[in-house]
């Protein structure tokens, strides 16, 4: 019918803007990698192979990118089973917020994490200083940092979240009466865990282990801050050879590794996913949660909530805690003359430029730099991404939804260094020569930002259903003030969340922007980062400042977007 | 005219496909009315129609005499209750209540005071402040109910409202539901496949059937003479033996059976399950005890008889009952002779 093809050309012109946009700064780049990388195969793919396995540093960081990100999966897996065997079976006082406190993390920029763990451990951090000061020692008397347990414990600190919630929520909806029946069959308790209990979270538990996983692979703020240059995973390799020494057709080679690595685990994280929606009945709260009645789940509950606390919140508060008190001498000084103060010079330094800064931008500058950042990768993501959530909100059962609404979620398995290297393996010639362009930040952001912003929108435009109009109009309200009173707040609230979420994406955002940022116009991560390598009590704490900074932004971002939040939270 | 009169209702979807074939009804002031039929008779495309949310390809809707044809929802002043609520996600419970009050301009302090007596009225009293994203089923059933209230509309209107609830919560919000709506004195329109719910609520009731009004009437009369097959058996009246009338009798497989009023031609002929005894003079009928279900006062047994098939009878549960598997004989007492329907 008419009306019939009228419609399909609306919605192909709705999927055309995303995809466009995907095809030019998705695929376009990432085809050029690839194309960099097979440009060196003269002598056939495997010359690239063996000569790439011939360097014994990219050996090394390819073996250890497996090696860590394997060793911090295993340890998160450790860590977060018993939270999520907590958060899933047991109703308790002070389980929303601790709830709340254990996603913090998660959201946070790698370089506040990494900047967060250093001012703890590191060798300007509180321990090592306490114990100089204490002891009266001359050199930081414990080496964490640098390590491969600073590493791991940024890692577990990082992802912890994703099992309690993925294994969590799903065990909080696991009928226990499967388990009791085991039992009413004479399985003994372990013996009903192993037989019931495990294969039946085995499918969320192997998700969530994966998605750790490929979180761990593309890992890059933490190890490049963290490792120093003794440890250097794939990514940290890309970034010297693409920027330290220029080789881009090595980092090519490597970022093709990445890619195909990464994709093969997205995958399978995928179809996981897919057979976590097996068959099984649902069962509610009410039913599946008990109270903690013995001494023993007390205690566990205790130990666990204490364990959760200590490793989500000490870092952050060690990092704003750091960021306002003096604990070196200045340069020229050697000791602090009346011990540690509480100061806010730090933060006052901020706009001040300091004669020694070998930046042209002061930190101040930096800030208006990355909001201003930050605010086109809101406009352009929500762009893009508000006509591809409708189509996936309408059209779910539409051939072309459903084809595309995966090529949507593909940048979020795509580390940012890879999106960031492409921009300059691609962008930097005719048809599209970016490379000087201050647009090339906003548009890696709104690469990384576009799937959340999506996922976010989508099921906030669904629960507009038309019963909500009909029930306005028989209440009463005519047709303008069903738009003005139902239609308005729900799809503003979903796009304000949106927003903030963009917004606090590209605020933090560093992989990307440490390969296609300007250094004459650093953003707030770039800035950090440059501060914690350099020497000086100023320098460090102007870094902790400035990660403090965007740590209650982030915060405060996160907070705002729970509190527009309407209906079903966000589908990953 | 005093309440709502629908006369000669068509609607169709696609061509073919008539969903209301020429429905006429009418409701007083102050009147429960509940519209009863299987899924897919066409009852809830009837609420949205008069509601103003569909319109009929043919016929009218008068509310106290006026013709509310092209009149849009919002100025009909009907409350609807939806299926599944459709409360508003991004309000709290007060809010949600308010909203029709807020449209007709009432002012803050009248608001905040209805608001919290319909609150109290559905039992939820003080749940002003909470997340209705929150709620358990049962509350978001209470605050819909309370939402429809709160503006006191001219008609109520209920679409199966206790559909997506569990027997026991039905049970309670049903009994709830009719207190309110009698200390109301709401007009009521009440949509339900259910005749319990129907037969509890109602004034009168009436039982559609795909897409046509098969009977109306006080649910006593409803279930003690059924006008059709149809209506007979949907009540649970499942009796129904094949025959031949000729005047006041009919000849059927398990012998000739009086009829109570004069008819010829094949016929559908009802045993009402409070007929058969366990000894005593009339029609006769051998089977096998197939079934027995103690339902409280009476129990149910349900005979397989050769000659026709199953046919279930009510025994007061103080007498001695057959167990299953036993050959016994029941006798029928058909009163002043059976009601039976033409087979068309």
């Amino acid at each position: 019918m008419n009306t019939g093809k009228m419609k399909f050309r609306w919605q192909t012109l709705l999927w055309l803007l995303p995809l466009g946009f995907l095809a030019v700064f998705y695929f376009y780049p990432l085809g050029s990698i690839l194309a960099v990388s097979l440009e060196r195969a003269e002598n056939g793919i495997g010359a690239v192979i063996l000569e790439v396995w011939g360097s014994p540093s990219i050996r090394k960081a390819v073996g250890f990118t497996f090696w860590q990100a394997g060793l911090s999966t295993l340890l998160t897996l450790m860590i977060g089973l018993p939270g999520a065997y907590l958060f899933g079976r047991y109703e308790f006082q002070g389980k929303q917020l601790l709830r709340a406190l254990t996603s913090v993390p998660f959201v946070m920029p790698t370089l506040v994490v990494a900047a967060a763990f250093d001012s703890l451990l590191g060798g300007r951090g509180w321990l090592n200083l306490g114990l100089m000061q204490l002891f009266n020692l001359d050199s930081a008397p414990i080496q964490v940092g640098q390590t491969l347990t600073a590493i791991l414990l940024a890692h577990i600190f990082y992802n912890t979240t994703i099992v309690i919630r993925l294994v969590g929520d799903f065990w909080t909806n696991l009928d226990p009466r499967l388990t009791q029946a085991a039992r009413m069959l004479g399985a003994k308790p372990w013996q009903a865990w192993l037989r019931v209990t495990l294969p039946l979270l085995a499918p969320a538990l192997l998700a969530a282990a994966l998605l750790v996983f490929i979180f761990d692979f593309t890992s890059f703020g933490v190890i490049l801050i963290l490792g120093g240059p003794k440890f250097a995973t794939i990514e940290v390799e890309i970034f010297y050879q693409a920027i330290s020494l220029f080789n881009l057709p090595a980092a090519a080679v490597l970022a093709s590794i990445q890619l195909i690595t990464t994709l093969a685990l997205t995958t399978i994280y995928t179809r996981l996913v897919g057979k976590l929606s097996r068959p099984l009945t649902r069962r509610s709260e009410q039913v599946t949660l008990q109270r903690l009645s013995t001494w023993r789940q007390r205690a566990m509950a205790g130990w666990l909530s204490t364990l959760m606390l200590v490793l989500f919140v000490t870092p952050l508060v060690s990092l704003g805690l750091r960021s306002v008190v003096q604990l070196e001498p200045e340069r020229r000084q050697r000791t602090l003359e009346e011990g540690p103060a509480l100061t806010g010079a730090f933060y006052r330094s901020l706009w001040e430029d300091s004669e020694d800064s070998m930046f042209t931008a002061t930190p101040g500058e930096a800030l208006l730099t990355s909001m201003g950042y930050a605010g086109s990768t809101v406009v352009i993501s929500l762009l893009l991404g508000f006509p591809a959530a409708w189509m996936l909100a309408w059209q779910k059962e539409d051939l072309l939804s459903r084809v595309l609404d995966p090529l949507l979620m593909l940048p979020i398995g795509t580390s940012a260094v890879t999106l960031g290297l492409g921009f300059i393996v691609a962008l930097n010639r005719p048809p599209l020569d970016l490379r000087t362009s201050p647009a090339l930040i906003p548009l890696a952001h709104s690469l990384v930002a576009l799937p959340f912003v999506v996922r976010s929108l989508t099921p906030a435009l669904r629960t507009i259903q038309p019963q909500l109009r009909q029930a306005a109009a028989m209440l009463g309200a005519n047709p303008g003030q069903v738009i003005r009173f139902i239609d308005l707040p729900l799809v503003g609230r979903a796009l304000l969340g949106s927003a903030v979420f963009a917004f606090t994406i590209s605020l933090g955002e560093f992989g990307a922007t440490a390969l296609v940022g300007r250094p004459d116009r650093p953003t707030v991560p770039m800035m950090i980062y440059r501060y914690l390598g350099q020497p000086g009590a100023l320098n460090y704490g102007r870094a902790l400042a400035l990660s403090t900074i965007l740590m209650l932004a982030t915060a405060a971002g996160m907070l705002l977007i729970e509190r527009v939040r309407v209906g079903e939270g966000a589908e990953f | 005219m005093n309440g709502l009169e629908v006369i000669e209702i068509e609607k169709s979807y696609t061509p073919d496909q008539p969903v209301l074939k020429g429905i006429r009804l009418s409701q007083q002031k102050g009147e429960v009315v509940a519209l009863l039929g299987p899924s897919g008779c066409g009852k809830s495309t009837l609420l949205a129609i008069i509601a103003g949310l569909l319109t009929p390809d043919e016929g009218e809707v008068f509310w106290q005499g006026e013709n509310l044809a092209g009149k849009p929802p919002h100025l009909r002043k009907f409350g609807l209750m939806f299926q599944d609520y459709a409360l508003f996600p991004h309000m709290r419970v007060a809010a949600n209540v308010a909203f029709g009050l807020r449209m007709q301009g009432a002012s803050s302090e009248k608001i905040s005071q209805t608001v919290s007596e319909t609150l109290a009225l559905v039992g939820l009293p003080g749940f002003e402040g909470r997340d209705v994203n929150t709620l358990s089923g049962g509350e978001q059933q209470r605050v819909a109910l309370a939402r429809a209230l709160a503006p006191r509309p001219g008609l109520l209107m209920l679409d199966e409202p206790l559909g997506s609830l569990d027997r026991a919560l039905r049970a309670q919000l049903l009994d709830d539901l009719r207190g309110i709506i009698r200390t109301t004195h709401q007009t009521t329109l009440y949509v339900t496949h259910d005749q319990e719910e129907a037969y509890s609520l109602a004034d009168r009731v009436v039982v559609m059937h795909s897409g046509r009004v098969a009977q109306i009437g006080a649910p006593r009369e409803i279930y003690l003479s059924p006008k059709s097959a149809f209506v007979a058996r949907f009540v649970g009246l499942t009796n129904l033996v094949r025959g031949e009338a000729q005047g006041k009798q009919a000849n059927t497989p398990l012998g000739l059976i009086p009829l109570k009023e004069d008819t010829s031609g094949p016929v559908e002929v009802l045993l009402r399950p409070d007929a058969a005894r366990l000894a005593g003079e009339g029609l006769t009928l051998s089977g096998r005890v197939v079934e027995v279900a103690f339902m409280g006062e009476t129990t149910q047994l349900q005979l397989e008889v050769p000659a026709h098939g199953k046919l279930t009878f009510e025994f007061p549960s103080s007498q001695e009952l057959p167990a299953p598997g036993e050959e016994i004989s029941v006798v029928l007492d058909l009163g002043d002779g059976c009601q039976s329907f033409l087979v068309d």
